[in-house]
């Protein structure tokens, strides 16, 4: 087990907190999406994406939990390569999903932040937070994505790393 | 090369760094640019940025100009600079005019008014007196710019007066407090939540040293107290009565009030009392639209010197209440509603609220026809229902003076004086006038009739000590029979019905002025739903009709004709005024003299339940028994009223077969709404109105031959075209209309009819360019000065960014009385859409105040449709001179806004004729080009879909020919496309031409052999660029006139950050492509 996370660069780590990050912002997107269609009795607000936004999540959350589990673990340019593609795959997804909420919420805040005509929606206003909570969760988890992409992942054991990273 | 890919190896996690960067920073420019494009109006308006310009060969901003006050023009006559400084200050003059004009006194002992400006020490009481605690305008809808505003202590300060500083500032410092003072509301329901909280803030502790030097102890006779008192007005909200109104009953003082929330609180009649306490005369400002309960303060302990109503003034009105209050200005409003002692007496109010189908949860949500409310009290809205008991308990006529429908406390019989504190159109001056029909003209008669216009004639007389204004208001009475000579039906008569009104000019003191008003029978004209066999009409029955000015020693108003045409038919009669019967025409009406046809016939029935429901549950209130037996569900031989407080019913949570759902304690498990508890509650939908209530009940035909029906045509047409240089626009009926028409494709016509969110998209062979072309409000145009040059002449920058928005609500220009003063309105919003560049505005809104809880009630002018529809008609009048279309709403029925989403409204063909529909057809007869919809049903049909209302009376009785467009559609279902065209509307309220019923091109190929449908998507086109051909639009849209995008910086920065996201995440990507797969010897050997 030692071995384990010892075989495992820093840029991993990073994934394993992107990981985080983006079961954070799954549980505030879908308590935004939760609160938006309560909002009023016609489901007016409801985020008719939020399955697919929920899916590119979870793909993401996968894929990033895959890198870290990979790194150090399989090794050799084709893993380097598969896990450059995971990271690559994995920050589109959490920003198509962060894209995805901002557009959701078109209305909530046309009609909160620019009218008054739901200011006495809290159920509305709450949902509104919580998909701006969910697009900086999203954001920072891509930039942390970005961070990691710095580092080569899984070629073989410190023979080229220094090579890698960044000049 | 090798050096080269040497390089790209040795950087390769830049290139995958970068890759990703810029991927991110690509897609957040093109998510940003798509939200800010889609959103494009109301972006330019936050950000003073403009996105496109129309270029032309023609000269363009030639047809429509500002009034020669706002602009300059050159040697040759052209425009060459606008002054929007004068706009602004005209802005402020007619705001100040208003006020001055529409503030209503309503008590006025010991001349507390006017006081005089440099001797009166003034203390303002109350948390509404604070400049961030009035009510200047609506919270939602009518909303005005709060920069802009003049508080009531700067007003009063200008004029000279001396005004308790510390005072105002300890109620500045609590004018508010959070979560109170805001109505229970919902954009699509209001449900839960439906308590008020009003915050009045607490007399400060220290009143005796804030009172220093201005109290009578200091000032003597010369210390005056304003204390005002408010109420808020919302889109989206309505107050409720009784208990569940107020968040809590501790707030009130049901020692002296009533309890609703329309009465006083503790609170404010706690600060009443300290400024009696303080000052030797103290006035009341009532800072609302809806009718408050204002018996406490009439007499009694809380007894004021002086109330006047004020409204909401708007930005600008306090200035005219200042002038008023210290004299500057005789005040001559009169009240456009009824103030009843209980804000809850009238029988619209035993039908207000939320009522759900006992089957409603069959209904789905998305076609919001779960919930409904039954107009029962037929024609008696407002003073209708006052006056015309009052009548006929004076003449002991259908049980009016028995005790059921009287909610005087301890009441053994009603009677109006208890019933009424002041009556529609009353008001006081600061003089007396008496007022007459002038005998010395039309051979000593006094009136002159020609065909179905009454001509009256009347002579005022100022009677008093200053000079001064008046309203000349004619009612009318129609010969209403209790004997069996009264062959129609069930047509129900108001004893008296406002006809027309006029403001005299400044009278000067014992002077008189004579003048005469025009009166249109046919606004006295009953409908009765069994003329003709049943075919239905309007009918002027033969007799002896009763024209009276509502104006006697005693009072003015609607109160006061009813007086004095009592005092002409029954001298002996027991009034409670003395009858003035020199202000009453006597006057003989029959078939041979007048021209009275009959030219309407039903449209409507499907709007009274009755109709739906078998055993006609519903016994609509009559005067023939205003006991109301049988009435909201009682037996029918008890009275059917209720003068309890309201408490609500909690509604019950039900399942799919429509059974209670009940906890682990067999409990009934609530869903958070509260239900009225009164009125006609418990209604099951047939299966009839079930099927109605679905809303898709067209069935679009797929085997018509619609080949006559022609599309796609190169007649060589513009739209341009139809408008010659001078404004004059080809007739409707005109052939060069359908030549333009057939230009179309039906899928651009189809998203034309269906986008009409304020942006209205391109239609390309008849170069109809695309553009943001409507707003709303009923204040005025809600936008700023444009800070872009649109490239009218007059354009001037120098006060961009002022809201446009600045007049005293829709009530307050009501209770003006004054038709010019309306007009001079519409002439400034007209030249505000000029130089706003805006030429379609959603207002005004004609609705009536059906009870005094409409939380909208600020937006809407009077519970009297005719007051309603002179008022609006003097708008259209004015604004059409400047190309500015204004639309009338909502048609029809919108008279309250819990559930206005679908609300089904039930009334009778008569009530709704003649009380609603009537101020709409005034104002469409004075020129009206728009309309917008409503959101509620007419009966079970969603009004915008309903045939009879939209093409059976608007288009057909009514000869309209133009824009209607639905109320917002965002992405509610009941709002269907076959079935709201075919009826008439033309334009759907949303945002985009793909919506919940698919693609413009789908639905042009579903539609495609359905005659009906495909000639009704024509008409609708048609109806709307008609009416925008007589817009100020036509400045723009020359035959050659073209938009050209332009490249301001937001559209600057999210293209390039597509752009350069792209090409570098795209090289980057590349990079690193190369970086793996191109091998490089030097590592390769290594």
């Amino acid at each position: 087990m030692k071995n384990f996370f010892s075989k495992k660069s820093w840029a991993s780590y990073v994934m394993l907190g992107v990981a985080v990050l983006a079961i954070v912002a799954l549980i505030v997107s879908a308590l935004s999406a939760k609160n938006s269609a309560a909002a009023d009795d016609l489901e007016t607000y409801a985020i008719g994406d939020i399955g697919g936004i929920i899916a590119m999540d979870v793909i993401a959350i996968v894929l990033a939990i895959a890198v870290f589990v990979i790194d150090g673990l399989l090794t050799g340019k084709l893993f380097s390569i598969i896990l450059d593609v995971a990271r690559f795959a994995a920050a589109a997804l959490l920003i198509a999903s962060m894209a995805l909420m901002i557009s959701a919420m078109e209305l909530p805040m046309g009609y909160i932040w620019f009218s008054d005509l739901e200011a006495g929606n809290d159920v509305l206003i709450a949902g509104l937070n919580q998909a701006v909570a969910s697009w900086a969760l999203y954001l920072v988890a891509a930039i942390a994505d970005v961070v990691s992409m710095s580092k080569s992942l899984s070629v073989k054991a410190n023979k080229t790393m220094a090579a890698d990273t960044v000049a | 090369m090798q050096k080269f890919f040497g390089y790209l190896k040795k950087h390769i996690g830049l290139w995958r760094m970068l890759a990703i960067i810029f991927v991110i920073i690509f897609v957040l420019g093109y998510v940003v640019g798509a939200l800010l494009e889609a959103n494009s109006a109301q972006v330019n308006r936050v950000l003073k940025t403009t996105t496109s310009r129309v270029e032309a060969d023609e000269e363009l901003y030639a047809t429509y100009i500002p009034d020669d006050a706002y602009v300059t023009y050159d040697a040759e006559g052209n425009i060459i600079a606008g002054d929007t400084e004068a706009l602004v200050k005209a802005h402020k003059d007619l705001g100040e005019k208003l006020s001055e004009e529409g503030s209503v006194l309503l008590k006025n002992d010991s001349s507390a008014l006017p006081f005089t400006a440099n001797s009166a020490k003034v203390t303002l009481f109350g948390r509404a007196s604070a400049p961030s605690g009035s009510y200047y305008g609506m919270n939602i809808g009518g909303t005005v710019e709060s920069s802009q505003n003049v508080s009531l202590y700067d007003a009063l300060v200008s004029r000279g007066v001396d005004v308790n500083s510390a005072m105002t500032d300890y109620y500045e410092a609590n004018a508010s407090k959070s979560g109170t003072n805001s109505l229970p509301m919902g954009f699509t329901t209001i449900t839960t939540e439906q308590a008020f909280t009003p915050y009045e803030a607490a007399v400060a502790d220290n009143v005796g040293t804030l009172m220093s030097g201005y109290s009578k102890t200091d000032a003597g006779d010369n210390s005056i107290g304003i204390v005002v008192i408010g109420r808020p007005s919302s889109e989206a909200g309505d107050y409720y009565p009784g208990s569940i109104g107020v968040s809590d009953s501790e707030l009130m003082d049901t020692s002296v009030t009533t309890g609703n929330i329309l009465g006083f609180t503790a609170a404010e009649l706690k600060t009443i009392s300290t400024a009696k306490t303080y000052c030797s005369k103290v006035i009341v400002l009532i800072n609302t639209s809806n009718p408050m309960e204002l018996g406490p303060i009439m007499s009694g302990t809380y007894e004021a010197d002086a109330i006047m109503w004020i409204g909401f003034p708007g930005n600008y009105g306090f200035n005219g209440v200042a002038d008023v209050l210290v004299g500057n200005s005789n005040p001559s409003g009169r009240l456009a509603d009824t103030f009843a002692m209980d804000s809850t007496s009238s029988p619209a109010m035993q039908n207000f609220g939320l009522y759900k189908f006992t089957n409603g949860d069959k209904v789905s949500a998305n076609d919001c026809g779960s919930y409904y409310v039954v107009e029962a009290e037929s024609i008696y809205t407002g003073y209708k229902y006052y006056e015309t008991r009052y009548e006929d308990s004076v003449l002991g006529q259908g049980d009016a003076s028995d005790k059921a429908g009287a909610f005087a406390s301890n009441a053994t019989s009603w009677v109006y004086d208890d019933e009424v504190a002041y009556s529609f159109g009353y008001g006081l001056s600061y003089t007396t006038f008496t007022q007459e029909i002038d005998t010395s003209k039309a051979d000593g008669k006094g009136y002159s009739l020609n065909g179905t216009t009454l001509t009256i004639y009347y002579k005022v007389t100022n009677t008093g000590d200053k000079d001064g204004q008046t309203v000349v208001q004619v009612y009318g009475q129609s010969p209403y029979y209790t004997d069996s000579n009264f062959n129609h039906g069930d047509v129900e008569k108001a004893s008296v019905e406002l006809l027309n009104y006029a403001k005299t000019p400044v009278i000067t003191k014992n002077g008189t002025y004579s003048g005469s008003i025009d009166i249109d029978l046919t606004l006295l004209a009953s409908y009765d739903e069994t003329l003709n066999n049943n075919a239905g009409g309007y009918v002027l029955d033969n007799g002896t009709y009763y024209f009276a000015l509502g104006n006697n020693e005693d009072a003015d108003g609607a109160h006061a004709a009813i007086n004095n045409i009592l005092g002409v038919k029954d001298s002996t009669a027991n009034l409670d005024q003395t009858a003035n019967t020199a202000a009453v025409a006597t006057v003989a009406i029959t078939s041979d003299n007048t021209s009275f046809t009959n030219t309407a016939s039903n449209q409507l029935q499907d709007a009274d339940l009755n109709y739906w429901e078998e055993n006609d549950p519903v016994t609509y209130l009559s005067r023939s028994d205003w006991t109301w037996k049988g009435g909201n569900g009682a037996d029918s031989d008890t009275s059917g009223w209720n003068t309890n407080m309201w408490s609500g019913l909690k509604e019950v949570e039900l399942d799919e077969n429509g059974d209670e759902v009940k906890d682990s304690d067999g409990n009934p498990v609530y869903t958070g709404n509260v239900l009225a508890d009164k009125g006609y509650v418990g209604i099951k939908a047939t299966d009839a109105m079930l099927t109605q209530l679905g809303n898709d009940t067209y069935t679009v035909s797929t085997t018509d031959d619609t080949s006559k029906i022609l599309w796609n045509q190169d007649n060589g047409l513009k739209f341009a075209d139809m408008i010659d240089t001078e404004g004059n626009v080809k007739d409707y009926d005109d052939e060069s209309w359908t030549k333009l028409i057939e230009e179309l494709d039906p899928a651009e016509a189809i998203g034309f009819i269906a986008q009409g969110n304020r942006v209205y998209m391109q239609l390309t062979g008849p170069n109809f360019l695309s553009g943001t072309y409507t707003e709303n409000g009923p204040v005025g145009l809600n936008m700023s000065l444009p800070s872009d040059d649109f490239g009218a002449p007059w354009y001037d920058d120098t006060e961009a960014g002022y809201t446009l928005s600045t007049m005293g609500c829709a009530t307050l220009q009501a209770a003006a009385f004054d038709q010019d003063l309306q007009q001079e309105i519409g002439e400034l919003w007209g030249n505000d859409s000029l130089f706003g560049n805006l030429p379609v505005l959603w207002a005004p809104s004609l609705n009536v105040h059906r009870t005094p809880y409409n939380g909208r009630s600020a937006e809407y002018y009077s519970e009297d449709a005719i007051l309603s529809g002179y008022s609006a008609a003097g708008v259209v009048k004015g604004s059409r001179e400047y190309g500015l279309i204004v639309c009338l709403k909502h048609f029809a029925m919108n008279d309250q806004e819990s559930n206005r989403r679908g609300v089904a409204v039930f009334a009778t063909e008569q009530q709704m004729r003649e009380n609603e529909l009537r101020g709409f057809q005034i104002a469409f007869a004075a020129g009206a080009l728009g309309t917008m919809t409503s959101f509620n049903r007419i009966g079970c049909t969603f009004s915008s879909a309903h045939t009879g209302l939209i093409s059976g009376i608007l288009r057909g009785e009514w000869g309209y020919r133009g824009y209607a467009i639905t109320d917002m559609a965002s992405s509610t279902d009941y709002f269907t496309f076959p079935e709201t065209v075919i009826a008439g509307t033309t334009n759907f309220d949303n945002t985009g031409d793909e919506n919940d019923w698919g693609k413009t091109s789908d639905l042009a190929k579903a539609y495609a052999n359905d005659a009906t449908l495909m000639q009704a998507i024509q008409d609708a086109v048609h109806n709307t660029l008609y009416s925008f051909a007589y817009s100020n639009m036509v400045n723009y849209m020359t035959p050659t006139a073209h938009t050209v995008k332009v490249w301001n910086w937001w559209r600057c920065v999210y293209t390039a950050l597509e752009v350069i996201g792209g090409v570098i995440a795209g090289l980057s990507l590349v990079a690193y492509v190369l970086a793996l797969v191109v091998p490089v010897k030097k590592e390769e050997e290594a």
